[in-house]
């Protein structure tokens, strides 16, 4: 069974591209554009992965990350995918329990899916 | 009554009817001067009368003289008593006119009946040459007049010296000095000689001693100053006391040793066996006697004399001691009040006629320094003014209320620079004429030391005026630092967020081209999108490298540090350029196989990788190749990048690595489109901020060398 990952992004034509992407590959994706309907999706359900935008509105990525840490019974697997990419925003994630750390501009849709099989992966 | 008795008399007329006329020339105006000019008329008269009533000769005839002596020494006692009460004044008592007249009347009533048989009675010659007198009932008269008024004129001038100061207390000194020592004199002569020896014949010397009285007197008032006075005067005085004794000792030694020697001999030559050794052992130890009796003098008579040389030496170091004017100000006081043995003092210094400071020794408050008017007067002359040369009016008062005696002027030959008062001297005595010698010297050396004072005083405090403008200066620049660093985390938070926003837009772009790109696509479409898609890739660099530079200048990049293989990440980033590589069929490859771990920023490491790897692809022509080698060097990785490009030139080095610094002859002779000029900048700043140093090494058509070392 493929996958299923919820995709926190903001941005329509982002998010437009990364569901091509994805669902091109097989995953089973959920999208969330904000800050709370992630984490209100992502309590109900349960994701292989969450890719997890950081500049969100109503609440940012970090904050959604704390939020999901609180919570003892399931384990997220989140890996940031964010256009921020500077040093105290990599540590922090890191220090929150992020996976990873993809940088959008950084990587062509390829390099996108590579990294994304690599945490999805069991 | 032999030659002598009249020689001195007519000596002692004279002497009177001189200082008579001294002292009434001196100032006709002053009733001070016409009642010593009376006492002297009275005396210069009263010697004459009393030698012609010791002449021997008819009882009439004398008791005639007598009485004429007992009419002129009438006004003696009320004279006295009279200038007692104003001397040294020039004005009667105003207040105390019945007083005057009383004493007036006394004069007159005693001189009237001194002509009559009430005063002496009878005159019997005696034997010896003297006569006995029979006193009447009006002698009374006579002795009231003259015991009360001179013991009451003498208590009032001992009350008025007492409250007195300066040079009228000299005046008033010498007066009753010598009163007091005609007195006895003429006591000793007319009283206790004619008891001790029964005969008159001493009389006559009496009136002489009056010339001691009027003499001094005379003086005190004739004398502008009386500077040193009391020195020479006990010189003289010790001097002549000291060779009457030496002589009474020559001679008593003399007759003794010749009674011892040559008993009942007749003077002869022989004496002189005597008279010479003694003569000779008296020269011998004259001067070291004299030396001793000098110095036995200055210590009764002169304990507060100095010596003036030292005094100048002292006050010189004073004064070059020291430039705060605070501190020369009272080492000054106190020093020249201590060597010269003056009471108090104070210094004003002035700024044009106004008090800027003043210092104050030997007075327990700050005195009341003088107005502006009084300062004025007491710098108007050249030198120094004494409290009692001053005309009688405000200044005089002000100085007797401030106790003061003398102003000295301080000035340079330019300009005033203050003025010194000083207190009467310790011991009483008025200033010498030693005392003005060394305020006249030390008073411009005090004027030129002030001035340097004030001149420190002026550096010091503009000194103080610098200091804090610049202290503020500093507190400014720090403020302005603060804002500009508010203003950088700004612009940093502004360049974050904007370059976010620039890559989200992007971000899509880039992913679609990269989609279709996939696709089978006719070459011409193929083609365009390949150039849109270089060009937002550069646009993503362009925003990076901004972000990064911002960062880096505003010192907010971090490291995140990793244990890593190198050489494991630099295959990885090798591959992921190879289709670049490829594209422009370069030949690209890595000849390290050996594993480098290292402690560092392992995403910082591999955007200066494939800055490197994407300038050396960028800047070799086709069919070049590039390749990547790491060694370990000591406690570093070294890192190389070696293409086999166009080449930098040695001079265009620097260049490279600096902001913006794109090079004329690289990309653009290729026509390929180059850099935003930030890439090695921030690859150079990154590798710096990892402890490593990144180096270039370049031929012209062989190629460049980029390297970069690592710490372990």
């Amino acid at each position: 069974m493929a996958a299923s990952i919820l995709l926190v992004e903001d941005d329509e034509n982002t998010r437009v591209l990364y569901e091509e992407i994805f669902k091109k590959e097989g995953y089973e994706l959920t999208v969330a554009v904000d800050g709370e309907s992630a984490v209100s999706l992502a309590l109900r359900g349960s994701f292989n992965l969450i890719l997890l935008d950081i500049m969100l509105p109503k609440r940012d990525g970090f904050s959604v990350l704390e939020e999901l840490s609180k919570d003892t019974e399931k384990k997220y697997r989140v890996v940031m995918l964010t256009n921020l990419s500077h040093d105290s925003a990599t540590k922090q994630a890191r220090n929150l329990g992020a996976l990873g750390y993809i940088v959008k501009s950084a990587v062509t849709p390829q390099k996108l899916l590579e990294e994304v099989k690599k945490y999805t992966v069991k | 009554m032999g030659i002598g008795a009249v020689s001195t008399v007519i000596l002692t007329f004279l002497a009177n009817s001189f200082l008579l006329l001294v002292v009434f020339r001196n100032n006709p105006k002053s009733w001070t001067n016409r009642l010593v000019a009376s006492l002297a008329l009275i005396f210069a008269l009263w010697t004459v009368g009393n030698l012609l009533a010791l002449w021997p000769g008819e009882e009439l005839v004398r008791l005639f003289w007598v009485r004429v002596v007992m009419l002129i020494t009438a006004p003696m006692g009320g004279v006295t008593f009279l200038l007692a009460q104003i001397f040294p004044d020039s004005e009667l008592p105003s207040g105390k006119k019945y007083l005057t007249w009383f004493v007036c009347f006394i004069m007159v009533a005693t001189g009237i009946f001194a002509l009559s048989p009430w005063m002496f009675v009878s005159l019997n010659n005696t034997a010896n040459g003297g006569f006995d007198l029979t006193p009447g009932p009006a002698m009374i008269l006579f002795a009231i007049n003259h015991m009360g008024f001179t013991t009451i004129g003498c208590v009032l001038l001992v009350r008025k010296l007492l409250q007195s100061r300066g040079k009228v207390r000299f005046q008033r000194m010498f007066f009753i000095t010598g009163t007091i020592l005609t007195l006895i004199l003429i006591t000793l002569s007319n009283f206790v000689a004619v008891v001790f020896f029964g005969s008159m014949q001493y009389t006559f010397i009496g009136p002489t001693f009056t010339l001691f009285q009027v003499g001094l007197t005379t003086y005190a008032i004739v004398r502008h100053r009386l500077f040193d006075v009391r020195q020479y005067v006990i010189r003289a005085v010790v001097y002549t006391l000291f060779i009457f004794l030496l002589g009474l000792v020559f001679a008593f030694s003399f007759f003794y040793l010749r009674s011892v020697v040559f008993p009942s001999a007749v003077v002869d030559l022989r004496d002189s066996i005597i008279f010479v050794p003694l003569a000779l052992g008296l020269a011998l130890i004259f001067h070291p006697l004299r030396i001793r009796v000098d110095k036995l003098t200055d210590h009764i008579f002169f304990q507060h004399r100095y010596d003036p040389s030292q005094v100048l030496y002292d006050m010189a170091l004073i004064m070059a001691s020291t430039l705060r004017l605070d501190d020369l100000a009272h080492y000054f006081l106190r020093e020249l009040l201590s060597e010269i043995g003056i009471e108090r003092g104070f210094i004003l210094i002035l700024d044009g006629d106004t008090i800027s400071s003043s210092f104050h020794e030997g007075f327990t408050d700050t005195p009341p320094y003088p107005t502006k008017e009084d300062l004025a007067l007491c710098v108007s002359g050249r030198g120094i003014v004494l409290y009692e040369e001053l005309p009688e009016g405000r200044l005089k008062e002000r100085f007797f209320e401030l106790r003061v005696y003398a102003a000295i002027p301080i000035r340079t030959r330019k300009e005033h620079v203050g003025v010194l008062f000083l207190g009467e001297k310790k011991s009483g005595d008025p200033y010498s004429g030693e005392d003005i010698r060394v305020l006249d010297i030390v008073a411009p050396e005090a004027a030129l030391a002030i001035q340097n004072a004030l001149a420190y005083e002026k550096i010091s405090l503009f000194n103080e005026t610098l200091k804090s403008e610049i202290s503020k200066a500093t507190e400014e620049l720090k403020h302005a630092n603060e804002h500009l660093l508010e203003l950088d985390k700004l612009k940093d938070e502004f360049v974050s967020i904007a370059s976010h926003e620039l890559r989200t837009p992007l971000t899509a772009i880039k992913g679609f081209l990269s989609l279709e790109l996939d696709k089978k696509l006719p070459k011409e479409s193929k083609d365009h999108l390949v150039r849109a898609y270089s060009g937002v890739e550069r646009m993503i660099g362009l925003t990076n490298d901004m972000l990064d530079v911002s960062r880096i200048e505003s010192g907010r990049i971090e490291l995140v540090k990793d244990v890593f293989n190198i050489t494991a990440l630099t295959r990885e980033v090798l591959e992921d350029m190879m289709a670049k590589a490829t594209l422009k069929k370069i030949r690209l490859s890595i000849n390290t196989k050996a594993p480098y771990i290292l402690t560092s920023d392992k995403n910082k490491i591999q955007q200066v990788l494939i800055n490197l790897i994407d300038n050396a692809i960028k800047f070799t022509p086709e069919k070049g190749t590039v390749s990547l080698s790491l060694k370990k060097k000591n406690n570093f990785i070294e890192v190389s990048v070696t293409d086999t490009g166009i080449g930098i030139v040695k001079d265009q080095f620097e260049k490279a690595f600096s902001k913006f610094g794109r090079l004329d002859t690289s990309a653009t002779k290729i026509g390929q489109t180059a850099g935003t000029g930030l890439g090695l900048y921030v690859c150079r700043k990154l590798v710096e901020l990892s402890g490593g140093k990144l180096s270039l090494e370049s031929k012209i058509g062989v190629g460049s060398v980029f390297r970069f070392t690592l710490p372990v």
